[in-house]
């Protein structure tokens, strides 16, 4: 817990650093658009010796800044670093003929992900967010080293103007996480493999539900900051066999049931 | 599209079998070590023993000596002992401090001899079927049938793990495993004596549990020698156990952390750190380092499991014990343990010229140790009777008397069983550890065992808790089984065998928690019914047949007075023929008889 709340005060200071900076570039460049915009103001009064026209002039049309039009329906790709904390439970047990081998218990795990993601605005305040989150090599009781997990998540977002251009974002969350199979985890497979049990080797796969709250504000006109907490609860099926083995009946059940919070910070870039 | 995607598979299957590994554990065959590698030869000697029906002379006209000396052996005494054409070696070592001085043996009689041979050979007294058959025979015959017997062997694995201490804590069970073998191969006359001692010496089943280099050697000594080591004796043999290191070892397969014996090179670079001079002159152990030696987290230095040593580095390793075969006094040693065993008090220090020709005996059958059990169990001194008044109090001129230990009489009891009450295993001290771990191949392990499994998968550890409850299925953390005498368990045995004998209608599960483990069935003859009425005819006959069952002999002539007057008195109180032999079971597995040999 306090490598994670460490870690989020120095998110926030570089969030604060970064803010101030931003709001000191966008003054210096509003002082020299103003300066422009009297220089031109200048030349314009000067009277200019012109040519009479000898046709009528076409009739105006208006056009809508590219920029705007960005703005409006850009889609985004963003990348976080994500801080997150579990408070989860292993329920872990396999048992022999009906003696029982009960290895269940909590465990936190947690501290850093990478996040990327791919925002689909669907109007001007919604939009629908695919991604991927990178959590490395997961752990669990005792330091177990499950393997590498990675989530792959599917957002529906809503943001919302906050304070003149920040914005608060809320959204809604569903996935399926995958692991691949590393160090410890591996370990027990192939050690219930070389007894005969025939356990699937390969990746395990999960679920997870949850949401979101945070604040986005544009730093230029197509990159964003972006920071947001959120919460999720799912489940991680890490072994679920029945096989008699030498007239032993084994059955092996292990999942993991993860409660998670997170908090993120990062860019997201408009295109 | 089609080619991405047979790549892939063949990319997933190529990492699902590389990335797979196979630890190589056998649950039938778990040992690891160097008994695996002695003993796998033809048998020492034939199995045929000279000296077992010798017939006994009486004794020599003359005046005993007192108690409290061997008496001289005269010529006279010399040339009767020598006419009286002796050829079972105790018999021949006693004649001159027995028959030849005036002295006389206590015959004993069959029913007797049968029950001690067999709860020394085989740890129960016989069933009622063996008093009609094995016990009928000659005691040669008797003996040379249980010798031959799987039972004699595990009677004497069980022996041995309480001098080898083994615990599943303290040592590998692998090296546990290798170690019961080994005993296992020196009964089936496949290992001499002096290898036995040399791969013992030396042995990680056995070393591991002693920290240093000086806590092995005295251990060492002391279980060869008979006797605590001197200091600079002990200094000595400790420099040849100077490699030695304790440590870890994880085991995949079974998914346990197992403490194992290591060894480093220290004396690649100093050899007088391993040589010792005491025994039979300069002695030096040669053991080079190669790429096996790892660096471990117990010791600096690089180390060598001694799980990978090869056959020529075992025998390298056997010096110490080889040293100590070479000294007289080791096979003096071990005859007198072996003659404790029988004897229960030292007779070969009572009567060392029985240990000298024990000791030739032993030599000229090669050093199979079935010889020297065959001749102790076959001589007159060990048949005798312990009952009844002899002239003088030489402790040889009447049988051992032993208190049962508690696995002898729980046996036996449970062999008059239609569901008997189970047992343990010396090798799996913390049977537990073995389901706990999560290892498929360690609870075939457990299962391969001997301890019981309950229909749901557990433990049946109900025999184990009355047992150790007084002095048996040790899980020796810091002692092996033992015999004691104390109220706490006296009152826990008369507690236990009064349940055993109780009725108990309601089928509940008693303290001991068995569920009424005497059946009427169980204790009335065929013919007699539960509930029929005890006649004196059937009250002789149900006490015949519990005494065979228990006691192992026939009702006797002087207990038939006795048997009619209970019998009377319990049917002018109605009793029923059941509860007439459920008091007769109490009074028989109460009594001195059962609880002592």
């Amino acid at each position: 817990m306090t490598r994670l709340f460490t870690s989020i005060v120095v998110a926030l200071s570089t969030l604060l650093l970064l803010c101030g900076s931003v709001q000191a570039k966008k003054k210096k460049r509003k002082q020299k658009e103003k300066e422009t915009v009297e220089a031109k103001t200048k030349a314009a009064a000067i009277p200019k010796k012109t040519k009479a026209p000898t046709q009528s002039a076409p009739a105006p049309t208006v056009k809508i800044p590219a920029e705007i039009k960005r703005k409006k329906r850009a889609s985004k790709i963003g990348l976080a670093l994500e801080l997150y904390n579990e408070d989860s439970f292993l329920s872990a047990t396999r048992d022999f003929d009906g003696a029982t081998v009960d290895r269940s218990d909590d465990y936190e795990a947690g501290f850093t992900s990478l996040r990327a993601w791919y925002l689909r605005p669907l109007g001007p305040r919604w939009g629908l967010v695919g991604g991927l989150i990178y959590r490395g090599n997961y752990e669990g009781p005792d330091e177990f080293v499950f393997g590498h997990l990675l989530d792959t998540l599917a957002e529906f977002e809503g943001r919302f103007k906050l304070y003149k251009s920040w914005k608060l974002r809320l959204a809604g969350q569903a996935g399926i996480s995958v692991l691949i199979p590393t160090k410890d985890f591996k370990a027990e497979i192939d050690r219930l493999n070389a007894d005969g049990l025939g356990v699937f080797s390969g990746p395990r796969v999960g679920w997870f539900v949850g949401g979101s709250i945070g604040v986005t504000f544009p730093i230029t006109k197509s990159l964003g900051f972006f920071s947001t907490v959120g919460a999720n609860w799912g489940r991680l099926y890490l072994f679920r066999s029945k096989k008699t083995v030498d007239n032993i009946n084994v059955n092996n059940n292990w999942t993991a049931e993860i409660k998670r919070r997170s908090f993120d910070i990062g860019v997201e870039v408009a295109f | 599209m089609k080619s991405i995607k047979a790549s892939l598979i063949l990319a997933f299957a190529v990492c699902t079998a590389a990335c797979s590994t196979d630890p190589v554990f056998d649950h039938d065959e778990p040992w690891r070590g160097p008994g695996d590698w002695v003993g796998n030869g033809a048998t020492l000697t034939d199995g045929i023993f000279v000296g077992g029906n010798d017939s006994i002379p009486g004794a020599r006209n003359v005046l005993p000596p007192p108690s409290d000396t061997l008496g001289v052996c005269d010529a006279a005494c010399r040339q009767f002992c020598e006419s009286a054409r002796l050829s079972n070696p105790i018999n021949l070592g006693a004649c001159k401090h027995l028959w030849g001085v005036g002295l006389s043996v206590q015959t004993t009689n069959d029913a007797e001899a049968c029950k001690r041979i067999f709860a020394d050979m085989i740890g129960r007294y016989p069933n009622q079927d063996e008093l009609g058959s094995v016990c009928q025979e000659t005691t040669e015959n008797i003996v040379y049938s249980l010798l031959n017997s799987d039972a004699f062997v595990s009677h004497q694995q069980r022996r041995y793990s309480d001098t080898f201490l083994y615990n599943t804590q303290v040592t590998s069970v692998e090296r546990i495993y290798d170690l019961d073998l080994l005993v296992k191969k020196f009964h089936l006359g496949l290992v001499p004596v002096d290898q036995f001692a040399a791969v013992v010496a030396s042995h990680p089943g056995y070393l591991r549990r002693f920290n240093s280099p000086q806590d092995i050697a005295g251990a060492v000594f002391n279980l060869f020698m008979g006797r605590p080591a001197f200091e600079f004796e002990k200094a000595d043999l400790a420099r040849l156990y100077h490699p030695w290191v304790a440590g870890y070892v994880d085991h995949i397969a079974l998914n346990m952390r197992l403490p194992d014996s290591f060894l480093h090179f220290e004396c690649n670079d100093d050899p007088t750190l391993c040589t010792s001079s005491l025994f039979s002159g300069d002695q030096q152990l040669d053991l080079k380092e190669d790429w096996r030696a790892q660096k471990t987290e117990f010791h600096g230095d690089p180390v060598l499991w001694t799980g990978i040593l090869s056959p020529d580095e075992w025998h390298q390793l056997q010096l110490p014990g080889r040293l100590l075969t070479q000294e007289p006094v080791f096979w003096e040693a071990f005859v007198d343990d072996v003659l404790s065993h029988y004897f229960d008090y030292p007779l070969g220090e009572v009567l060392p010229s029985v240990r000298e020709k024990l000791i030739e005996y032993l030599f000229i059958h090669n050093g199979d140790v079935r010889a020297l059990h065959f001749a102790i169990a076959t001589s007159a001194l060990y048949l005798q009777s312990n009952k009844g008044l002899t002239e003088t109090a030489h402790r040889y001129t009447f049988g051992p008397m032993k208190q049962a230990p508690a696995r002898v009489w729980l046996d036996t009891f449970s062999q008059n069983l239609n569901s008997p009450l189970g047992g343990c295993d010396h090798r799996l001290t913390r049977p537990y550890d073995f389901i706990s771990g999560g290892s498929l191949s360690a609870y075939r392990l457990l299962k391969n065992s001997d301890w019981p499994i309950r229909d749901n998968g557990g433990i049946d550890q109900r025999y184990s808790e009355i047992a150790q409850s007084m002095g048996g299925c040790s899980d020796n953390e810091t002692s092996g089984s033992f015999n004691i005498v104390s109220v706490l368990s006296t009152s826990a045995q008369a507690n236990l065998l009064a349940e055993m004998c109780r009725p108990n209608p309601d089928n509940a599960e008693n303290l001991s928690g068995w569920p009424n483990m005497m059946e009427a069935t169980d204790l009335l003859p065929s013919g007699i019914e539960a509930e029929s009425a005890l006649t004196a005819t059937n009250a002789r006959t149900i006490h015949q047949m519990l005494s065979q069952k228990f006691l192992s002999r026939s009702t006797q002539a002087d207990e038939l007075p006795n048997v009619d007057a209970l019998a009377e008195s319990c049917r002018g109180a109605n009793c029923t023929a059941e509860e007439f032999s459920r008091v007769i079971c109490y009074t028989h597995l109460t009594s001195a008889e059962f609880l002592f040999y």
